[in-house]
């Protein structure tokens, strides 16, 4: 297999979780395209040293969620703002865009009401406001602490469990209006 | 609800998610991007993945220039001003005002080296030390990592 082709099978290996990790943490799918763009692109100039490596999918990752903090930083005044604010109106998020309102691709084997479900919470989730979802996507996919979340979005740690706590409670919300259920419950 | 029992309840909805599938655009672009990148010369590219052998030339290149503008800087400023005098020129006045601040600026700094220079270079060698340590542990542990992976498998 050629470099070009063995690069090329290293992006088609990683691709989903690199994108789905950017997904998560910017809500937007043309952003996380993007980030997803740059991650390749650095992995391409340490391919030597990636490919076949099992360190490879931590690396990207890590890489990716970098990346996606330094594009949300930019919005950091807003962000503390809002996160300092905490009004009722955080669940409303920033108007949706068509491609927003589409739903996530799904695993085909699934049952077509757990597809819906799962697609319904996606886009739940790519609803929050950024200082919710940020470390919700942290805490509960990233398996991050509290303290390392404060840490990296450079805010106190009573800030990061209430913004979380907030952001369950919009997913609840946001599930209990389309009767979906979360773990058995309603 | 319990804060601990949305925490739980939040934990499995999320982890039971299935991984959203990147769109099929994303491969092309990132193929495309890296065919430009590839296809540039490796001066034009980011200074940190040149050869190592021109990062440290243009890197001893960078430093040379720095130090000997600040041992024959003032040397040339007066020259120049001397030979901006001696032609009458009518910026000369500007020039040599110039001149005495690019001075003041090259004193202050040869000060400072003559202070701080000798401790630099003990930091030099430690930096030096402690990166070869670090290439060398680095390259330890990725052989030992793919010894692992290999036996693995």
């Amino acid at each position: 297999m050629s470099d070009a082709e063995d690069f090329e099978a290293f992006v088609r290996a990683h691709q989903d979780m690199v994108y789905a990790t950017a997904l998560r943490l910017l809500g937007r799918p043309a952003d996380a395209e993007d980030v997803a763009q740059t991650v390749f692109l650095r992995a391409f100039r340490h391919h030597a040293s990636l490919a076949g490596n099992p360190a490879a999918p931590g690396w990207l990752k890590t890489v990716a969620t970098n990346l996606c903090l330094n594009h949300l930083t930019r919005y950091r005044a807003r962000w503390r703002l809002f996160s300092e604010i905490g009004s009722a109106s955080d669940t409303t998020g920033a108007p949706q865009s068509f491609e927003e309102t589409l739903p996530a691709p799904t695993v085909a084997d699934q049952p077509f009401e757990a597809q819906q479900q799962a697609a319904a919470l996606e886009a739940a989730i790519r609803r929050l406001p950024d200082h919710q979802r940020v470390p919700l996507v942290l805490f509960h996919f990233e398996q991050q602490s509290y303290q390392e979340i404060a840490s990296t979005l450079r805010i106190s740690v009573g800030k990061v469990k209430t913004d979380i706590h907030r952001g369950r409670e919009a997913l609840r919300n946001h599930m209990t209006g389309q009767r979906f259920e979360v773990g058995g419950q309603k | 609800m319990d804060p601990v029992d949305l925490e739980g309840l939040t934990d499995r909805a999320l982890r039971s998610l299935p991984t959203p599938r990147a769109p099929r655009s994303l491969l092309p672009r990132v193929l495309a991007a890296v065919a430009a990148e590839a296809s540039r010369p490796w001066y034009a590219r980011a200074w940190l993945s040149w050869p190592l052998h021109w990062q440290l030339v243009s890197g001893a290149a960078t430093v040379s220039v720095v130090i000997t503008a600040m041992f024959i800087g003032p040397a040339m400023a007066a020259a120049m001003l001397e030979f901006a005098t001696s032609m009458s020129l009518p910026v000369s006045s500007y020039l040599a005002g110039t001149v005495r601040s690019l001075d003041a600026v090259w004193d202050a700094s040869r000060i400072v080296w003559r202070v701080v220079g000798p401790g630099l270079r003990y930091v030099a060698l430690f930096l030096l030390v402690m990166s070869a340590a670090c290439v060398a542990f680095g390259t330890a542990l990725d052989r030992v990592v793919a010894l692992g992976g290999a036996s693995e498998s």
